[in-house]
């Protein structure tokens, strides 16, 4: 396959809430991305094992990203206009803690830090839902491809 | 698949999915195209039925699904179509409706997520085919579930008796349910109680039960004391709260110690804002006797100076104080204090027709009904209305000097006053983020309980509902219109005796879970308790949910190192297998 021609592959972890409702809102404004993007919805991102992001990453996906709601205090600093719509009370801080254990079992695994990101995200942003999935594949394409690939 | 004892069990291959292609009226015909996306999914060994439909939020098409379901063709159905944030629910009851399990369905979302997105043809059909197979992946592995019907215990819980939670017992009285009302001091109607007269009406108003010189029989407190729905619970709080929809416990404890518990169905919070403190703002002299807030004015008799009870001739106003401006207070408009000063202001002026009123602004929020009209007159009555910031008051002999900008002139004043009054916010009283907290509601970022967008809210109703200004700052008429509101979702509830929760709850796989407790602690529910139990003459460990308290969110499966709890419809067999699916080149 040309380099060119290389879609990456990326698994995005979307929350009910938010991270599925901005990929939503991106559609309804019809706003391009990247066509490797494949959405798996779940409840609340603080239900994503790490075994998951590992699991993808294992059978062969060029990236993971976990989509969820922003915290409080990013609140203090967006402004009280911000609708913060995490049902569950503060969900969103256990995937963050977590996070931090993914990007060292990436490692273990051999995998570069690109491979695995975590974005908060308003369900009303879908221009930036698609620009996130547009860098994440940009920088994926510049990584070797994924060792675990037709492994 | 691991079944509640930790035994592999096969899945039943003898599923029959249902695909039902929609475009969306042919929308999205332009950029995918759906003849290989269904000769694609024929070929799926469990899919029994592929068809393209062109708007399958037509009764007719919908109809097929149905007969479909009821001849038996299909026990599971995918729709490729539109997003699920609308139409997942509706696809749920037409399920319900032909008798399957409403669980049984799932969505491959190719419109928001793949039709609009996307204009290159061949690979938006690529993507469309693996969001479907994502779905099928799913879909066969999915289960039928039931949520478990509880009892609603008839009764409510009304937190705070100001006039917001005193509409909400009356309502739910009316509707022959009883409440509780707890409020903390020793009278009922909270900050309406002390207010003479309410505005534009210019009368003793939409609540009546204020503390009218010459009434002392107050029409709605008699009414409330005497109501046998109704139990009034003063200088009382509610110091702990446990349980779940339909059936809390509430510990409530007076001022002198008595405890008394409560279980009751629903609880509603109507505790309130208070007032800004103004000596937080130096600049407005609140230190000086004549210096009063909106409310202290309420109690001035005839508006007579606190000071040596003189006439005042000239009176200053000061509106926003506390309010719109992150510097001085908070950033929110209080939204009543511009038309309770005014209303002040006209009383001032009508009684001493020869006194000067001042009213400095910034704008006027006269909104709603009667309101901008109070206003206009209260320019002609002569009232000054000066737009501008206040910068100082001082004391200078028996007067108070206010230095002002009047910006629409362009100019400085000092006006040698004999009142100021400063007409306060609100803000989140004392004690809101522990309850908050006690009843696992979220707080906004000044600290008032969030407005659930409603919209979220049908999710899952835990059975508590708030109302007036504990969810920010409001008038009387709203904080009643808030309270109907609440009154009618408890009542709701109440009226139904029973509800079915969602299934969508954590299990725990027995078998797995070596009672570690990793999970108990993360769960923001306190929804998991550690057990222990006699396993053929040994003892086991393993933790216990809550299905009422359980929302169903996955933390716990997500800190389990050992597969020991899971959530139903999100299975980790089920995430495992649309991995697969989205990474399977078509
Ligand atoms: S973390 Fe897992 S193994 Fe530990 S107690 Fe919870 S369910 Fe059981
Ligand atoms: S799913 Fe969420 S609420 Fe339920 S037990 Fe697990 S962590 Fe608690």
């Amino acid at each position: 396959m040309a380099e060119d021609d290389f879609e990456p592959s990326i698994i995005a972890f979307c929350c009910n809430w938010c991270g599925y409702r901005a990929a939503d809102s991106a559609g309804i404004r019809n706003i391009e991305y990247p066509t490797g993007l494949r959405i798996i919805r779940i409840m609340c991102s603080g239900m994503i094992h790490p075994n998951y992001v590992i699991d993808a990453l294992t059978k062969g996906a060029d990236g993971v990203i976990i989509f969820g709601c922003y915290r409080e205090e990013d609140l203090r600093d967006l402004g009280p206009t911000k609708y913060k719509a995490c049902h569950y009370v503060d969900g969103i801080k256990k995937t963050e803690n977590r996070a931090e254990a993914i990007k060292l079992m990436l490692e273990d695994f051999g995998l570069e830090p690109e491979r695995f990101r975590l974005e908060r995200i308003f369900a009303s942003e879908g221009q930036r839902f698609a620009q996130i999935v547009k860098e994440m594949s940009d920088s994926l394409k510049s990584l070797a491809p994924n060792p675990f690939k037709n492994s | 698949m691991l079944n509640d004892k930790g035994v592999e069990e096969e899945i039943k291959p003898d599923v029959k999915i249902g695909v039902y292609v929609c475009s969306c009226n042919g929308s999205f015909e332009k950029s995918i195209d759906i003849e290989p996306i269904i000769d694609h999914v024929r070929n799926f060994p469990d899919v029994v039925k592929v068809e393209h439909y062109k708007h399958l939020c037509e009764e007719e098409e919908l109809e097929q699904i149905k007969e479909d379901i009821k001849n038996e063709i299909v026990d599971r159905v995918v729709v490729a179509g539109c997003t699920p944030s609308t139409h997942e629910d509706i696809m749920g009851n037409i399920l319900e409706e032909a008798g399957l399990n409403r669980y049984l369905y799932e969505h491959a979302n190719i419109r928001e997520q793949c039709s609009w997105v996307h204009s290159d043809m061949d690979a938006a059909t690529e993507k469309a085919m693996s969001i479907i197979a994502m779905a099928i992946a799913k879909s066969r592995l999915s289960e039928p579930l039931i949520g478990t019907e509880i009892e609603i215990k008839p009764n409510a819980l009304v937190i705070g008796g100001g006039i917001a939670g005193m509409q909400v017992s009356l309502d739910l009285a009316q509707n022959g349910f009883k409440s509780y009302l707890v409020e903390r001091e020793p009278e009922l109607g909270g900050r309406t109680y002390g207010l003479n007269t309410t505005y534009p009406t210019s009368n003793c108003g939409i609540c009546c039960m204020h503390d009218c010189k010459n009434c002392k029989l107050t029409p709605k407190i008699e009414e409330f004391y005497n109501n046998p729905n109704i139990e009034v619970l003063t200088n009382s709080e509610v110091s702990k709260i446990d349980g779940h929809i339909g059936n809390y416990a509430a510990e409530v404890r007076n001022k002198i110690g008595d405890l008394k518990k409560l279980y009751v169905g629903t609880i509603i919070i109507s505790t309130g804002s208070k007032t800004f403190d103004p000596n937080k703002l130096p600049e407005y002299g609140y230190e000086n006797e004549d210096v009063v807030t909106i409310l202290e004015l309420e109690k001035l008799h005839n508006f007579r100076r606190p000071s040596d009870g003189k006439v005042p001739e000239t009176v200053n106003f000061i509106l926003c104080v506390g309010s719109r401006s992150e510097k001085s207070g908070n950033p929110h408009c209080s939204l009543v204090c511009c038309n309770f000063a005014i209303g002040q202001a006209r009383e001032i002026k009508e009684l001493y027709p020869n006194t000067n009123v001042y009213v400095h602004y910034m704008d006027i929020r006269a909104a709603y009904q009667g309101f901008e009209e109070f206003y206009a007159e209260a320019r002609d009555m002569g009232i000054n209305f000066v737009r501008g910031r206040v910068a100082k008051v001082e004391k200078i002999g028996d007067k108070l000097m206010v230095r002002a900008k009047d910006m629409d002139m362009g100019i400085l004043l000092k006006i040698k006053s004999d009142l100021v009054v400063l007409a306060v916010g609100q803000e989140p009283v004392e004690g809101t983020g522990q309850l908050a907290k006690m009843l696992n509601q979220e707080l906004d970022i000044e600290g008032f309980i969030k407005n659930i967008n409603p919209q979220y809210r049908s999710f899952e109703d835990n059975g508590i509902y708030s109302a007036g200004c504990v969810l920010g700052p409001k008038g009387i008429r709203h904080s009643i219109e808030d309270a109907k509101n609440a009154a009618m979702n408890a009542g709701n509830l109440l009226r139904k005796g029973r509800i079915r929760l969602s299934p969508i709850k954590s299990r725990v796989v027995d078998a797995n879970c070596d009672g570690c407790a990793y999970c108990i602690d993360p769960c923001l529910y306190n929804a998991l308790t550690l057990i222990e139990y006699n396993r053929s003459g040994a003892i086991k460990k393993t933790v216990e949910r809550n299905e009422g308290k359980c929302r169903g969110c996955g933390v716990c499966a997500a800190t389990c190192p050992k597969k020991g709890i899971y959530v139903s419809h999100y299975r980790p067999e089920q995430i495992s297998a649309m991995i697969d699916a989205a990474l399977e080149v078509a």
